[in-house]
């Protein structure tokens, strides 16, 4: 060996060494990821664990759909333009609140100089002013105290605060439930919302989310208030849950994406692939699989003889997730589940149960 | 949710900003909650809860529980650093306010401090009464019994920041612009005052500028003193501690061999007392004043002269016997200069490099004491000492009183000390004598 061999071997570990010190940022967030990979996926203890706490085993299950994303455009649309109110009505089980709770997160991102609060309402036997402005106050997180004037001070300090926090002079109340109320409990609603126009120079806009009774309520104050028609409840617009295969193929879609359903957090790992990894591997997609579910919860709709239109997102939710983890055990490279896999796992959702 | 808060307190984090009173933070909790002096107060007796039990209604109920982080905060503010280490009831006093500050809803801690006249984010005075209308200002700390804290005048309702309405206007409410002027300062403050500790606090208690018959005036000679050598930023003193005098500092070594201060040190510290003929020549020129200390009634007499005397007063009851360790306690100036602090004060009273700049330091004291005095004669001309005008003259001017009397019976001693470094720990200590 001459010198010049020699030298060449030192600048090789020189460059080793060097590059073996300095990791990068990326590097780093790959080896992270690829730990989280091998814990959800591949660590039979870790996956358990995981599989426990999965977002689709808990409830709400928060994934979008066409109906919250058009929802939530059209209330975007309405605090943009600076409109009193907006009004949407659902049937029951559709997912209301959790769309709510949805849209109330998203929203900030969109519209950063507003404040926003989300509250139930909720109706009393006996509706007085001190118990109405207790529940705003509650529901504010805020300690509820004093005669009916102080909590309905209290509850215009909060909008301030709030508005302040996010340098702006609008607020928006989202309203769950909005059936439960009556005119009584508009009537102070909108008094405060004079108030903080007229005295502190605040907007307020009420989003409301009710059931099918909204329209009742609706009707009774075009004759009756129209004040409070005009301002809170002019036209519900329905808000539903799987209406047909578009609706379902996007709501599958979600889940196979692992930028908006990842789980766990920083895996890379989407909702679906955690449940059939080597299937996902390969190309299967839950997506694909729209058809055969539309199908399966129309079959089971005609048993009853009804139709599948409106799908609550309780039973497309159940479904999906009873599926993919029925076929856990048998995941691999050519996944093929059997025909009837999805009239199984609708019928185990207890879909039909909310036709009759 | 964007309704801010912290427990079940509507609360922003903009509303509690670093180095801000506890005077601002109660009215902005009360008036954004709606909480009345009363309900305040009782939020603020109760300790802090740290668990409560979910099967006690009446608990979670309790507005300490549903209160308690903001009242934490509230009760966690202090005023600052207390120079004079005997003024700690600062915060029952009068609220001390920067207008600049109040009309965003702020009231600076340290404002309450009255080694400042000036604030230190805005540079505007600080004001104990209304601009409007000249009522005083509510007490700082006090809520039951008191105009409740805000920021406007009880008397007149005029905001103290003068302009728009503050109170109830959450809006209004948020920092001020320039808060790291704030934060410099009192940092800078601190660590000055944890590096120089004065040493007695009722040796400073006696230790006054001239015409402050306060311990503010201790406080303002501190902080004086304390800029000279640390060179604070950005502050405003008050401006009767402009005169202030720093001397030193002379090391005094913890590690070396005692330097008894005894009689014959004593003696040379006495020896540049005034000779008797020197004393019989100008004794006529001198009459007792009522607070029974001699005094020259016209200018003839020199400076020099006078000073001597007054240098001479501050030592002469000394009772060396007392001097010394393991002795009963006694009745001597020194040691009751140096005899009610911490050990480190017996351990000064045995050093003779100390001894030797204290004498002149406190030459150089009365040395401005008889020049004053001097000026003052020549101001009013000759004083006549069947006449009433010197008595009345000296008692317009209550700094006369202390500055020429014997500090025994008027507390007053004209100078203190700063010392820099800890004998705790072994290290040298670096004194600084104080002339106000």
């Amino acid at each position: 060996m001459n010198f010049t061999d020699i030298d060449s071997i030192a600048d090789t570990d020189t460059i080793t060494q060097s590059e073996s010190h300095q990791i990068s940022p990326e590097s780093c967030a790959q080896r992270a990821r690829s730990d989280l990979r091998n814990a959800a996926l591949v660590d039979a203890e870790q996956r358990n664990l995981h599989l426990t706490l999965h977002p689709l085993n808990q409830r709400p299950i928060t994934v979008l759909t066409r109906s919250i994303r058009e929802a939530f455009v059209d209330i975007c649309e309405s605090i943009k333009f600076k409109r009193p109110g907006y009004c949407l009505m659902a049937d029951f089980r559709v997912g209301k609140s959790t769309s709510l709770s949805m849209i109330l997160q998203k929203l900030p991102e969109v519209l950063p100089n507003t404040a926003f609060c989300l509250i139930s309402a909720q109706s009393h036997t006996q509706v007085t002013e001190r118990n109405f402005w207790g529940d705003v106050v509650m529901a504010m997180g805020l300690a509820v105290r004093g005669t009916a004037q102080e909590r309905k001070n209290l509850v215009r300090s909060a909008v301030i605060a709030a508005c302040t926090e996010v340098s702006g002079r609008h607020f928006v109340l989202l309203i769950d439930e909005g059936q439960s109320w009556t005119q009584r409990e508009f009537t102070w609603l909108r008094d405060l919302a004079n108030q903080l126009r007229e005295q502190d120079g605040y907007l307020m806009t009420t989003v409301i989310m009710g059931d099918l009774r909204l329209p009742e309520l609706s009707v009774e104050f075009q004759s009756n208030r129209k004040d409070l028609w005009a301002r809170f409840l002019t036209k519900p617009k329905p808000f539903f849950g799987i209406r047909n295969l578009e609706d379902l193929k996007f709501f599958l879609n979600e889940l196979d994406s692992s930028q908006r359903c990842e789980y766990p957090a920083g895996s890379g790992i989407s909702y679906t692939e955690f449940f059939l990894p080597k299937a996902f591997d390969q190309g299967w997609r839950l997506r694909n699989e729209a058809a055969a579910l539309w199908d399966a919860f129309e079959r089971a709709a005609k048993n009853v003889n009804r139709e599948a239109e409106n799908i609550g997102m309780q039973w497309v939710g159940e479904a999906v997730t009873r599926y993919l983890t029925s076929h856990m055990h048998v995941d691999c490279a050519h996944f093929s589940p059997e025909a009837n896999a999805w009239d199984l796992a609708v019928e185990q959702a207890c879909f039909v149960d909310s036709l009759i | 949710m964007s309704i801010p808060t912290l427990g079940k307190a509507i609360w922003r984090s903009e509303w509690e900003v670093p180095g801000e009173s506890a005077y601002s933070l109660k009215a902005k909790f009360m008036q954004a909650n709606g909480v009345t002096p009363s309900q305040l107060s009782r939020i603020l007796r109760t300790s802090a809860v740290n668990s409560v039990d979910i099967a006690n209604r009446r608990a979670i109920n309790n507005l300490a529980v549903q209160f308690g982080p903001v009242a934490t905060r509230i009760k966690g503010r202090d005023c600052g650093p207390d120079l004079s280490m005997g003024h700690a009831y600062v915060c029952q006093e009068q609220l001390r306010y920067c207008g600049a500050c109040m009309a965003t809803g702020f009231h600076a801690a340290i404002a309450q401090r009255r080694y400042l006249s000036h604030c230190p984010i805005h540079d505007e005075p600080l004001h104990t009464t209304c601009l409007n209308c000249g009522a005083g200002t509510p007490f700082y700390s006090r809520v039951v019994r008191s105009a409740p804290p805000s920021f406007h005048c009880a008397s007149c309702n005029a905001p103290f920041g003068g302009k728009g309405p503050v109170d109830g206007n959450l809006a209004a409410w948020r920092r001020p612009t320039s808060l790291s002027k704030l934060t410099e300062f009192v940092g800078a403050l601190e660590k000055a005052w944890k590096k120089y500790h004065s040493f007695n606090s009722q040796w400073w208690g006696r230790t006054l500028p001239p015409a402050m018959d306060t311990d503010d005036g201790c406080e303002d000679a501190v902080f004086k003193a304390l800029q000279i050598l640390e060179s604070i930023p950005g502050a405003v003193p008050a401006s009767a501690a402009n005169d202030v005098t720093v001397l030193g500092p002379v090391t005094v070594a913890f590690n070396r061999s005692r330097d008894w201060f005894g009689p014959d040190e004593y003696q040379e510290l006495l020896g540049s007392l005034p000779a008797t003929e020197e004393e019989s020549r100008y004794w006529d020129s001198f009459c007792c004043a009522s607070f029974g200390t001699y005094v020259p009634i016209d200018a003839s007499v020199p400076i020099d002269f006078h000073a001597k005397l007054l240098w001479r007063w501050q030592f002469e009851k000394l009772d060396l016997r007392y001097l010394f360790p393991g002795r009963p306690q006694p009745d001597s100036p020194l040691l009751e200069l140096v005899g009610h602090g911490p050990w480190t004060h017996y351990y000064l009273a045995d050093c003779q490099p100390f001894w030797e700049a204290f004498g002149a330091a406190v030459w150089v004291a009365a040395r401005r004491i008889a020049e004053h005095w001097h000026e003052f004669l020549l101001s009013v001309g000759r004083i006549a000492p069947s006449s009433h005008v010197m008595p009345r003259q000296l008692f317009e001017n209550p700094g006369w009183l202390s500055r020429l009397g014997n500090w025994r019976k008027r507390g007053f001693f004209p100078v203190g000390i700063l010392c820099s470094g800890s004998a705790d720990d072994e290290e040298d200590l670096d004194v600084y004598f104080l002339i106000a």
